[in-house]
């Protein structure tokens, strides 16, 4: 059973308490964040290398772990959950992953995505699963999961670079 | 570890044009020395606070103090100046005061009052300086004050001075700079007392002589104005009302009943050209604290203070609110060469371990001594007394002879506090912290506590006293839901004299982590002299139904935390059922209806007592290795960071740790195995020490990314103590630290060690096979 998807892009709760030490640490936070930027890209992008060319599931689970990690600890929970889901199907521990339908449903109602957030998502979040039940099913479904994360960076990045006054 | 070089690189960029050798003044911590401070080119004295700030960052005075608080100065002597003449003098600018201002808020009726005056900036080119000599310091005030057309009256009897000089440079700078007097007296008046606002005011005191040596001829005129000759409504009033915050800020009888030790050495401090106010600090030997305002360069300061060659014998003092306020608990304020070596008790924590502690009824003494063979012992005959009497306990250590109150709940706090304001108010006396002391385990560091919370200690002290049956069956239990649900909270209880047998290492974590887990933190901090009787007492007459949840607590504690458990912490990291009655270590948005006696504590979760332990983060995420190591540095908890299982592995060798906070998934080796050689390595370990006199085993916190049973069994089996969910609530990890750090610092103590036969590591091996605990089924 595949727990739902948070509807708070960010948990503030969690954020919060980080943004809290920025007492002792001006700018702790939003370095953070922008570490964490750095650290997502990259992460998708070895993600990509993994799908593309290695096929490797047990490398994607432990890249799906490490961005779950950090996002987590910021309290960025879509894509926690996202980066799970990558981290289970490439443990093969599920195998299915929501539709983008029901996905794009559980953001918050105001959430605006630009024109290229949807095409990359449409590009990468589509064709037909393989009917098969070997590596090939999971790779697809991560890829779906890839591009559900990436989607949720966007919109999360978005948001932080609203708090934050500052494109980040 | 990113951010920290930052500043650096900050510093860099400025050429640097020496150094200051600075040190914290007053400060009694033996480790406090002079230290230097790069000086760049532009850099004010504000910028130097900041990099002193930043140099002391992971300091306890850190944690008291901000650039607001703080202040740069030194001290000076004056020369001689008799009392007599001054109070003469003193009287007489008050009868000046009162008539000019027709404000009785203004008269002050204290005649060891200390004038603030302003001056313009001195110029720096009018070298001529001011001997120290009475006859010029009492200028004429009456052409300065037909000069400057003002009609208050006069006192003519100090009017020797240079009236020329004045009048020439009362330019309108001095008259802007009376602009600012305002903001000054406000601020000064604050409680953050900044010491240094306004730029180029300088406020000196009133005696007659402010420096020995090398007055320019501007600061002659702040002089004059000192003493009493200026006259004009606007100074008058700043001086007077200057004098009020100054009064009570600073001035204490205290200050001049107490003869300071003879001036060893008389700084002849050549201030000429900076800008700074001073204060008067001791009256018999005319102490001066110059403080150097914020805006003034601090290359000026090299310069014309110790003409770029300063040593670290003659620092620069960082002046505190904090320790301004403890000066009246010290009796004194010293040159200096002095000042450094006074105790502060005040303030400071106190090392007990290895002191004998002494608590007796109402009226308590402490004694504190070189020796003892317990830690803590307490004398708990007392059998009277209520909450609301304030114990006094005296210390025969030899630097502190003052009587301090022993205050150990809120309540007290509350009403010590208003009593010496009380007291404050009728001697025009500061009103700020109090003394008090605190009774902390060895080598504590943390935060100050406020004393919240030390009922429960009583309560615990007397069941452990008392009822140790009823403890052990609590800590039974306790043990049981340790066993079968690694605990996620501390006891009600305080096992004194349990014995428990060793059944493998594994176990032993399990045994020694729970054995001391009852303190939590708002009991680690205080003991409350008027322990248990009293608390027997009150339990059995009025809070019969309170002592018996507690004595079910330990059931009781066993299903509801099979329920916490149960729930998903990954999902809902910060919902949690908690258990009513139960002093917990969750956060504070997750905790429903606290009982009374946590409900106070609570209150304090900003004043936490966080013991020193070394913390080791292993983790493979930097931004969770800064997200945890910003929270261990914000509560000044040293700590290393691993990347890896194979790293912690190396790094625990390397001994000292007393916490670990174990990542599962890592790379190269992962938690789990990591976790399982460092235990193993402790069996070897304790096999090859004959006595069992090896360090206590470390405590392992697995921080498990997923909530799957099964990984956290595997976490407990391989000899992890306990275990966290990530991502890790901050607010209940600072719980969590809390307790495992009292745990270490309890199993630390020295005579715990020394064969009480009661616990740790000396007894697990000593007594290995002689008790049968339910627990460890």
């Amino acid at each position: 059973m595949i727990e739902p998807m948070p509807v708070e892009i960010i948990n503030w709760g969690i954020l919060n308490e980080i943004i809290s030490m920025d007492e002792d640490d001006p700018d702790f936070s939003k370095g953070l964040i922008i570490q964490f930027i750095d650290q997502a890209e990259t992460t998708f992008g070895e993600m990509d290398e993994q799908l593309n060319n290695n096929k490797d599931l047990s490398e994607l689970e432990k890249l799906g772990h490490f961005l779950k990690g950090s996002s987590a600890a910021l309290g960025l929970q879509r894509i926690a959950w996202s980066c799970e889901r990558i981290q289970n199907l490439g443990r093969k521990a599920e195998k299915s992953f929501p539709s983008k339908e029901q996905l794009l449903d559980t953001l918050p109602a105001d959430t605006e995505l630009t024109d290229s957030d949807k095409a990359n998502y449409d590009k990468s979040n589509s064709g037909v699963p393989p009917t098969t039940d070997d590596d090939d099913l999971y790779l697809f479904l991560i890829k779906r999961a890839l591009a559900q994360a990436r989607l949720e960076f966007q919109v999360a990045r978005r948001e932080l670079s609203t708090y934050y006054n500052e494109v980040l | 570890m990113k951010r920290q070089s930052s500043t650096n690189i900050n510093e860099s960029d400025h050429n640097p044009c020496g150094l200051l050798w600075v040190k914290i003044e007053n400060s009694n911590d033996i480790n406090n020395q002079a230290f230097k401070i790069e000086v760049s080119e532009n850099d004010t004295v504000d910028d130097l606070k900041d990099k002193i700030l930043e140099r002391l960052n992971n300091t306890r005075w850190k944690s008291m103090n901000d650039n607001a608080s703080i202040s740069l100065g030194v001290y000076t002597i004056s020369a001689s100046t008799s009392i007599p003449q001054q109070s003469n003098y003193l009287q007489q600018n008050h009868s000046i005061d009162v008539d000019s201002l027709n404000s009785p808020v203004d008269i002050i009726p204290n005649l060891f009052q200390k004038q603030s005056v302003i001056a313009s900036a001195a110029s720096g080119t009018t070298s001529a300086t001011m001997p120290p000599d009475s006859s010029i310091l009492t200028p004429q005030p009456s052409i300065v004050l037909s000069k400057l057309s003002t009609s208050i009256p006069i006192n003519t009897n100090n009017t020797n001075g240079h009236p020329n000089n004045m009048i020439s440079s009362m330019s309108p700078k001095t008259f802007n700079n009376i602009a600012h007097e305002e903001h000054v007296n406000y601020i000064e008046t604050s409680p953050q007392r900044a010491c240094s606002t306004s730029p180029k005011l300088i406020s000196v005191p009133k005696a007659s002589i402010v420096r020995p040596s090398s007055v320019t001829l501007s600061q002659a005129t702040t002089n004059n104005n000192n003493n009493n000759s200026t006259s004009l409504p606007h100074l008058s009033n700043y001086i007077s009302t200057n004098n009020r915050a100054y009064t009570q800020a600073r001035l204490s009888p205290n200050d001049f009943t107490h003869q300071l030790s003879q001036v060893q050495q008389k700084h002849a401090r050549n201030i000429e050209g900076l800008r700074y106010s001073t204060e008067l600090v001791n009256r018999t030997n005319l102490t001066y604290r110059v403080i150097f305002q914020p805006d003034e360069l601090a290359k000026n300061i090299r310069h014309h203070l110790f003409n770029n060659k300063q040593t670290a014998s003659d620092p620069i003092f960082i002046f505190s609110n904090s320790t301004l306020s403890l000066e009246r608990g010290i009796n004194s304020i010293s040159n200096s060469n002095t000042k450094t070596e006074k105790p502060l008790l005040s303030l400071k924590p106190i090392d007990v371990t290895n002191n004998y502690m002494h608590i007796g009824r109402t009226i308590t003494p402490i004694e504190i001594g070189e020796s003892s063979e317990n830690p803590y012992h307490v004398d708990v005959n007392a059998n009277n007394g209520d909450d609301d009497n304030e114990n006094e306990v005296q210390t025969s250590s030899p630097n502190e002879f003052k009587t301090y109150k022993l205050i150990t709940n809120e309540k007290q706090l509350k009403e010590a506090s208003d009593l010496l304001s009380n007291e404050d108010q009728v001697e025009g006396m500061e009103t700020s912290p109090k003394q008090a002391i605190l009774l902390l385990p060895k080598g504590y560091v943390g935060d100050h506590h406020n004393g919240v919370g030390s009922h429960s200690l009583n309560e615990e002290l007397g069941r452990s006293y008392e009822n140790q049956k009823d403890i052990q069956e609590a800590i039974t239990s306790q043990l049981n839901t340790t066993k079968s649900h690694s605990s996620t909270s501390s006891t009600e209880n305080l096992p004194k004299s349990l014995e428990v047998s060793l059944q493998g290492s594994d176990t032993t974590a399990f045994i020694q982590q729970h054995h001391h887990v009852p303190l939590n933190e708002q009991e680690v901090g205080l003991i409350d002299p008027m322990i248990e009787n009293e608390w027997h007492k009150k339990t059995a007459h009025t809070h019969n139904d309170q002592s018996q949840d507690q004595k079910q607590q330990g059931t009781e504690k066993t299903d509801s935390q099979s329920s916490t458990e149960g729930d998903s912490p990954v999902t809902k990291p910060h919902v949690r059922i908690l258990p009513k009655d139960r002093p917990i270590p969750h956060p504070i948005r997750a905790h429903p209806k606290s009982a009374t006696s946590s409900s106070s504590a609570q209150k304090s979760t900003s004043e936490r007592v966080f013991p020193k332990i070394n913390v080791l983060i292993v983790e493979d995420n930097v931004i969770n290795q800064a997200i945890l190591g910003s929270f261990l540095r914000k509560h000044k908890i040293s700590y290393k960071v691993a990347n890896n299982g194979k790293e912690a592995v190396d790094i625990w060798k390397e001994g000292g740790l007393h916490l670990i906070f174990m990542d599962l998934q890592l790379p190269v080796l992962s938690g789990i195995e990591a976790a399982k050689q460092i235990r193993n390595c402790e069996k070897e370990q304790k096999k090859g020490t004959s006595n069992g006199s090896g360090s206590p085993p470390v405590i392992i916190v697995a921080l498990t990314a997923s909530n799957s049973i099964e990984d956290k069994r595997n976490a407990l089996i391989s000899g992890c103590n306990d275990y966290l969910t990530k991502p890790v609530n901050l607010h209940w990890l600072s719980k969590k630290i809390t307790e495992w750090g009292c745990m270490q610092a309890l199993i630390d103590f020295d005579s715990w060690k020394q064969g009480q036969s009661r616990m740790t590591d000396s007894f697990l091996n000593k007594v290995p096979k002689k008790v049968k605990m339910g627990v460890i089924s």
